[in-house]
């Protein structure tokens, strides 16, 4: 019988973490930036965050779809333990080649100053929030997964992905001013009171 | 701002560059092949690329180039005792009267000795901005992986030499091995460069400046505050398991390896780990540096890994001079590590009595 891909993970084959690889780097990727503001961390980010599924690979459940959640969820604690991660993967990191310091073609270097300005905002508009909600607006809005995938990878019921991610919602239009942008229903100067 | 604007401004995904996805993914391959060829870890969760860490508490399993505590290299503190660098210096090993006339019949009995030695010890006194110095000898096993074919060896025994921030873990030390300089820090490191800003709650650092540590990284003062009341220090060591998930005698080898150890707690440490299941006395133990001991071999499980490691005393002062790993399957030793003198600096990378 074809054992899954969760299975194959499971029992540690090297090949299969190379399609794991191969299928969500990109998503982890851009997901690590999202997190860090930081490219170069970004690839820190990936790095760790595919050593550090190896290392849990036994707490991948053999039922499910796809790992991708798991390993945004693995990808979030890297990212917000950065230090830790490192440092249990210190000795494997410290033999990954540095990134070379090509320097950005102009447009590029506008387009990277503008993501990071961006980011700058979001996290700051995301200062007031607690960690948990800000982790579930991470992984459904901006990484696109379901209520179901983000409870997976955040390891809690889908009731509480939902819950923080309407809190989450609340509490970023009560707290700041509208952008400029479509119409909205945004009540400026809301202060009703609410959990904080 | 709402989650739709935040949608909205999400940054255009990109591609990691082709040529560095293919690196990292080497990497990643290739880190795989070292985790399962770690020995000892058969049938365990790996964790790659543990063989060379950087950081001042090398896990078991690992290369163990660490140390602490006195040394028959301390001997040089003894030598200018009654100086001010002395009062920075390390404390002076006491003669121990204790050389047992009657040796210890068993690991209690020689840990009841080892502790009854490290309470006598001075305490040192420490500035806070001073650095933790630990010189040592080590080695562990390095694991290479060429055209896909594994060989282990041992390393040569080589020099390591430490400075850790006394009572700011957010303070860079500093790490030279094998002539190889590296900065200490609990901050992101990115291209050699620490990164002390990363945006809020993403990515920093789980403590907040200034900060004295936690038991997976601590500082002078840290260990200075630890209780050293039996129970409470126990309850200590296990609610550290957030932070290391070692069981209590992994976690004081750890403690002890390469650190400078505040006497009232070294002896705390060593009463507790003669009341603890799992050791062993070896009568004749070696450190990395040649130098005869007596030994306590620990055989230990975690919730991931078992250990077999030894901690070796000199004979005569009961003070504590390395430690060796060994395969718990095999038996085959996979590091060892030598102290050879510990102090406090005034700076990360001056040599103790340039003050």
């Amino acid at each position: 019988m074809e054992l899954s891909q969760r299975a194959r993970v499971r029992a540690g084959d090297h090949d299969e973490f190379g399609v794991l690889f191969e299928e969500h780097v990109r998503a982890v990727y851009n997901h690590a930036f999202r997190l860090t503001g930081n490219w170069s961390a970004a690839e820190e980010v990936v790095s760790l965050t595919f050593l550090e599924a190896w290392r849990r690979r036994g707490t991948v459940r053999p039922e499910g779809g796809s790992l991708l959640p798991w390993l945004l969820g693995i990808a979030l604690n890297v990212a917000r333990n950065v230090s830790r991660a490192a440092r249990r993967q210190q000795a494997a990191m410290s033999r990954l080649p540095k990134a070379l310091d090509v320097p950005d073609f102009a447009d590029d270097l506008a387009g990277r100053l503008d993501d990071a300005e961006r980011l700058e905002k979001i996290h700051a508009a995301l200062n007031g929030l607690r960690r948990t909600e800000r982790d579930v607006l991470a992984l459904c809005v901006w990484s696109g997964l379901n209520y179901a995938e983000a409870a997976e990878a955040l390891g809690v019921p889908v009731g509480t992905v939902r819950s923080r991610l309407s809190r989450a919602r609340r509490k970023l239009q009560r707290k700041l001013p509208r952008e400029p942008g479509p119409a909205s229903e945004q009540v400026t100067g809301d202060r009703v009171g609410g959990t904080r | 701002m709402n989650h739709d604007d935040m949608a909205r401004l999400r940054p255009a995904e990109r591609d990691l560059p082709a040529a560095r996805k293919q690196i990292l993914k080497e990497h990643l391959m290739t880190e795989l092949r070292r985790a399962d060829a770690q020995p000892g870890q058969a049938g365990q969760p790996g964790q790659p690329g543990t063989t060379r860490p950087r950081t001042r508490r090398p896990r078991r399993r690992t290369i163990l180039v660490t140390g602490a505590v006195l040394t028959a290299a301390a001997v040089v503190a003894a030598a200018v005792v009654g100086t001010r660098a002395a009062q920075h210096g390390p404390p002076a090993p006491t003669a121990v009267p204790t050389a047992p006339a009657a040796p210890p019949a068993t690991a209690a009995q020689l840990l009841a000795k080892i502790a009854a030695a490290a309470a006598r010890q001075p305490n040192p006194v420490v500035r806070d901005s001073d650095f933790a110095y630990i010189r040592s000898m080590g080695a562990g096993t390095v694991i290479s992986v060429s055209h896909g074919h594994m060989t282990s060896y041992m390393e040569k025994v080589h020099e390591r030499q430490i400075w850790l921030p006394v009572a700011n873990l957010c303070v860079t030390g500093l790490l030279i091995e094998s002539g190889e300089r590296s900065p200490i820090s609990p901050f992101l490191i990115v291209n050699g460069k620490i990164d002390r800003h990363p945006p809020p709650g993403m990515g920093g650092p789980d403590i907040t400046c200034p900060s004295e540590g936690h038991l997976g990284d601590a500082t002078y003062r840290l260990l200075q505050s630890i209780p050293t009341q039996q129970d409470a220090l126990l309850a200590y060591l296990k609610a550290g398991k957030k932070w290391t998930n070692d069981d209590p005698p992994t976690e004081i080898g750890d403690l002890i390896g390469e650190a400078i150890v505040p006497p009232a707690l070294a002896a705390a440490l060593y009463r507790l780990a003669a009341t603890l299941p799992g050791a062993t006395l070896v009568p004749h133990a070696t450190n990395a540096a040649g130098r005869p001991g007596i030994g306590i071999i620990w055989t230990s499980k975690t919730a991931k890994q078992v250990y077999k490691n030894e901690w070796i005393f000199d004979k005569t002062t009961l003070q504590y001079i390395g430690q060796r790993d060994y395969d718990p399957v095999t038996g085959k030793l996979t590091g060892e590590s030598a102290i050879l003198q510990r102090a406090f600096t005034a700076k990360a990378g001056q040599l103790p009595g340039n003050r």
